[in-house]
C-alpha cells in the first residue's frame, strides 16, 4: 500500500473513531420503523430524542425526532376541543380516542401527544406534534432513527399479564420507568442506561414504603419526577397509596431494596396524575395534577431535612401544599418552559382543551 | 415549481347543484360502504369510495394528466374528506389525514387510517381549487358511512374472581372477565361498590388512568385503594378501610360499559359478597395437599390450598418440572373457589420424581406473598422469611 494511502486510511479510521466518540448517543439509533404496539408515556432527552413507553409491547423506544431549533419556540399554545380536532384528523369520533401523554420537546418548544386511535385491543398508536401556533401534525413513526429497550417479563406470549407504564423520565444518561402490573402488587422502577445497548433490559428495583415509619409495603409508584436535593439526584415519587416520597437515584441498582422517605401525605381521595418541578423567585416547587384537588403546589423548602414522617399527623404532614382550585379537571401536565406549564384540561361542559398556564 | 394538473374545463364538468340522496346501498353487508348522497349529477365528477374501509376515495369523471406537487393544505383545498359527525364545530373543518395522488389520470385520496364503522364522512371535491381555474365552480360533495356490522349488545361479564362469596377485609383486587374485548378509558365510571343498604361506597378503588387490562382487553384488574388497606396512612385514618368485617357489599358492573365494537353490554353484573377477618398470613406451601396421579395416565396432579389464592397468579406462578428439571407441558385449571389447582399433562406421566415449582411472588386474596406479607410491621418480628424466588415441593409418580 502506498504511504499516502496508508496515511489516509489511518486518518479516516481516526476520524471515524473521533466521530463515534463524539456522536455516541446518535450512533445507537438505527433508521427503520419501530414496532410500537401502543404509545403510553412520553419523555424527552437531549437533542430532540423522544422516549416512548409501549406498555402493550413491553418496551421503551428512543426515537430521534430531528426536531431541534437554535432558538426553541416560545409563546402560549392553546387548542380548544383538541379531542375533536384530533379525532377529525384521524377520521374517527372523539369517543374513540385516548390521549395518553403530553410532553414538551425542550430542543424545539413543540408539544408532543401520544394518542390511541380506538379504545379496544386493536387501537392504533399515533404520535402528534403541535407547534406554538396550534398546528397539529402527525409525527410518523416510520423511517426514523430509533433504538429499543425491552422490559423483561413485561409481556409474556399467551399470558394475560401486562404491565402498565405509569411514569417515564430521562435523567443524566438513564431512562427511568415506573410500572404497575395487572396481577402482582409490587413496585417496578427500572433504570435503563441510555444509549440503549442491543441487549439492554431494564433491571427493576424494589422500593418499599413505610407509613409513619411502621408498616412497610412494596407499593407501586404512580408518577414521579427527578429532583436534585443538595446536589444529589433524587426521585420524588407519588405512590398508589398516596404518600409522596423521596429516594436517591444512586440507590437504583439491580436487586437493591430501596426505602423511600415520606415527605408529604396527600390524604384520602387523591389521585396524583402528573408532576413537574419548577423554580420561581429563587425557590423550588412541585406542581402536581390531581384528580380531586385541582393542581397542588408544594414548596420543596426543607425537603432535605425530612427524615421521614414518623407520627400520624391530623391533616397535612411533611411538606405543606396549596391547592389551585381554578385548575380543576387537569388530566395531563407538562412543563412548557421555565415560566409556563401546558395542561390538557377537561373544561366545564365537557370540552377537552390544551392550554398554557403560568406556573403559579 | 408547481406542476399543474390538466383537468377538463371546470365549466365543462357542470357539477350538479342539487343535493339528492343516492342511498345506493352498494352492499350493506359487513365492511362494505354506503354512499349516502352526492351533489354531483352524471356525467360530472363523482366521488367514489374504492375497496371498502381500508381503501381510498377517488374523483371519477375528471381526467387529469400528470401528477402534481402540492402541499397537504393545497391538496385538501382541492379534494378533502371530513368526519361529518363533527359539523357545527370548528373541528368539523379539520380534514382527515391521508395522502393524495394523481395516478393514471385519477385523483385519489387514501386516509392514513381505515375508515370507522358508524362514522359519517363528507368528501368534498372543489374544482375551483384547480390551478388556472378562472370561473368559480360549486364543489361536489358526497357522504359516506360504513354501517356497523353488528350493533346488538351481546357482551357480558363472564365471571369475577375471587369467585368465593366471603372476602377478607383487606381484599386487594378483583379480576373482571368479559366475553369479548372491551373499550378502555372510562372503566371506573361503570364500576360501583354498594353497601348493604345499596348506597355507593365512596372512592373504594384505585383509579389508574392507564387502566389495568390484559393485552386482549378481556380481563380488567380492579385494585381496592391500597391507601385504605395499608395501616397508618391518612386515607384509612380519615375514612377507614373500604371493606369492614361482618358487613355485606355488592360489586356492580354497569351494562353501559361499551365493548370494543362500541356496543353497550347486554346486562349489568352483580357480585354480592360478605366480608370476613383481615388476612395477614402468608400462604405456606407446607400446608398444601397434593393428590398424586399414577404413571402412564393423564390424570391431573391436584394441589389443594387451605385458603383461596390469586386467580391470575395461580395460572402463571405454579408449574411442574421432571427429574431433569424440564418443564412439563400441561393444561392447568382451578376449582373450589381458587382453593384447588389441577395440572393435566399433555402427555402421560412417567413413573419417577417431579417437583411442583412455586414462584414466591404468588399471592393470596389480600396480597400476602409466599415470601412476604402485604405489609410488614417493621417493629415486629417476621415469622417466616423466604429469600429464594421459587419454592419446590417434590413428589413422585408411581406405577399403578
Amino acid at each position: 500500500m502506498p504511504r499516502t494511502s496508508r496515511f489516509l486510511g489511518a486518518a479516516l479510521i481516526g476520524a471515524a473513531l473521533l466521530a463515534s466518540s463524539l456522536g455516541a448517543a446518535d450512533d445507537t439509533l438505527k433508521k427503520g420503523t419501530p414496532d410500537l404496539k401502543s404509545v403510553g408515556p412520553l419523555a424527552f432527552g437531549p437533542d430532540g430524542v423522544l422516549f416512548v413507553g409501549d406498555p402493550l409491547g413491553g418496551a421503551i423506544f428512543a426515537i430521534d425526532t430531528g426536531d431541534t431549533a437554535k432558538e426553541p419556540a416560545t409563546g402560549a399554545v392553546k387548542i380548544e376541543k383538541i379531542d375533536e380536532k384530533i379525532a377529525a384528523m384521524l377520521g374517527t369520533k372523539p369517543g374513540e380516542l385516548l390521549v395518553n401523554s403530553v410532553a414538551v420537546n425542550p430542543s424545539s418548544g413543540n408539544v408532543y401527544l401520544s394518542v390511541s386511535r380506538g379504545r379496544g385491543p386493536d387501537a392504533a398508536p399515533v404520535l402528534l406534534r403541535i407547534d406554538r401556533k396550534g398546528k397539529i401534525e402527525e409525527f410518523a413513526i416510520k423511517d426514523v432513527k430509533f433504538a429499543k429497550a425491552t422490559l423483561p417479563d413485561a409481556v409474556q406470549a399467551g399470558k394475560q399479564r401486562s404491565e402498565a407504564i405509569t411514569g417515564l423520565a430521562f435523567l443524566k444518561g438513564r431512562v427511568l420507568v415506573a410500572g404497575l402490573t395487572n396481577e402482582e402488587f409490587s413496585s417496578r422502577l427500572r433504570s435503563i442506561p441510555y444509549p440503549f445497548k442491543d441487549t439492554e433490559k431494564g433491571s427493576a428495583v424494589e422500593i418499599f414504603h413505610a407509613s409513619h415509619g411502621k408498616f412497610e409495603t412494596n407499593s407501586p409508584v404512580r408518577t414521579f419526577v427527578p429532583y436534585t436535593i443538595k446536589g444529589e439526584d433524587h426521585i420524588l415519587a407519588a405512590y398508589t397509596c398516596t404518600p409522596l416520597v423521596k429516594f436517591p437515584v444512586s440507590q437504583l441498582k439491580p436487586g437493591e431494596k430501596i426505602k423511600g422517605t415520606t415527605i408529604a401525605e396527600l390524604g384520602n381521595r387523591n389521585r396524583p396524575l402528573d408532576m413537574i418541578v419548577y423554580e420561581k423567585g429563587g425557590k423550588d416547587f412541585i406542581l402536581m395534577a390531581n384528580n380531586s384537588r385541582g393542581l397542588m403546589k408544594i414548596p420543596t423548602e426543607g425537603i432535605e431535612k425530612i427524615e421521614g414522617l414518623v407520627k400520624p399527623v391530623k391533616d397535612k404532614a411533611g411538606l405543606t401544599y396549596e391547592t389551585i382550585d381554578a385548575l380543576k379537571g387537569v388530566q395531563k401536565l407538562a412543563k412548557l418552559d421555565k415560566d409556563n406549564a401546558v395542561v390538557l384540561i377537561r373544561a366545564e361542559g365537557g370540552a377537552l382543551n390544551l392550554e398554557t398556564v403560568p406556573l403559579p | 415549481m408547481m406542476r399543474r394538473i390538466a383537468f377538463p374545463s371546470p365549466a365543462a364538468l357542470r357539477p350538479g347543484l342539487g343535493l339528492f340522496l343516492l342511498c345506493a346501498a352498494i352492499g350493506c353487508g359487513r365492511g362494505e360502504r354506503v354512499q349516502l348522497a352526492t351533489t354531483a349529477k352524471q356525467p360530472g365528477p363523482i366521488i367514489r369510495l374504492i375497496e371498502g374501509p381500508a381503501g381510498h376515495f377517488e374523483v371519477a369523471g375528471v381526467s387529469p394528466s400528470g401528477d402534481a406537487d402540492r402541499k397537504p393544505d393545497e391538496w385538501n383545498q382541492l379534494f378533502a374528506v371530513y368526519v361529518d359527525d363533527l359539523s357545527g364545530s370548528d373541528a368539523g373543518q379539520t380534514p382527515v389525514m391521508g395522502s393524495h395522488q394523481v395516478k393514471n389520470g385519477v385523483l385519489s385520496f387514501k386516509p392514513r387510517f381505515s375508515l370507522r364503522e358508524g362514522v359519517r364522512y363528507r368528501a368534498v371535491y372543489n374544482p375551483s381549487a384547480l390551478s388556472g381555474t378562472a370561473v368559480a365552480e360549486k364543489p361536489v360533495v358526497a357522504f359516506f358511512s360504513l354501517p356497523k356490522a353488528d350493533s346488538s349488545s351481546t357482551t357480558v361479564v363472564a365471571n369475577v374472581y375471587p369467585s368465593c362469596d366471603e372476602l377478607p377485609e383487606n381484599q386487594l383486587k378483583f379480576y373482571i372477565n368479559f366475553t369479548a374485548p372491551m373499550s378502555r378509558g372510562e372503566a371506573y365510571q361503570y364500576i360501583r361498590l354498594l353497601d348493604a343498604d345499596n348506597k355507593p361506597v365512596d372512592s373504594p378503588f384505585l383509579e389508574l388512568d392507564e387502566e389495568l387490562w390484559d393485552p386482549q382487553c378481556r380481563r380488567f384488574t380492579l385494585f381496592f385503594d391500597p391507601g385504605r388497606i395499608k395501616r397508618g396512612l391518612k386515607p384509612r385514618e380519615e375514612v377507614g378501610p373500604t371493606l369492614e368485617e361482618g358487613k355485606s357489599y355488592t360489586l356492580v358492573i354497569d351494562k353501559k360499559w361499551m365493548d370494543a365494537r362500541g356496543n353497550p353490554m347486554k346486562e349489568t353484573y352483580k357480585k354480592p359478597f360478605r366480608v370476613g377477618k383481615p388476612d395477614d398470613t402468608q400462604p405456606d406451601p407446607k400446608n398444601w395437599k397434593l393428590s398424586l396421579p399414577t404413571a402412564d395416565t393423564v390424570q391431573p396432579l391436584t394441589v389443594a390450598f387451605p385458603k383461596p389464592l390469586d386467580h391470575g397468579l395461580l395460572q402463571r406462578l405454579l408449574w411442574v418440572v421432571d427429574a431433569s428439571g424440564n418443564r412439563v407441558p400441561a393444561i392447568t385449571t382451578l376449582s373450589n373457589e381458587e382453593k384447588a389447582w389441577h395440572f393435566t399433562p399433555l402427555k402421560g406421566w412417567k413413573a419417577g420424581k417431579y417437583e411442583l415449582m412455586i414462584d414466591t411472588a404468588l399471592e393470596d386474596l389480600a396480597g400476602n406473598k409466599i415470601d412476604r406479607p402485604f405489609e410488614v410491621d417493621i417493629f415486629e418480628k417476621i415469622d417466616r422469611k423466604v429469600e429464594q424466588k421459587t419454592v419446590k415441593l417434590p413428589f413422585e409418580v408411581k406405577e399403578p
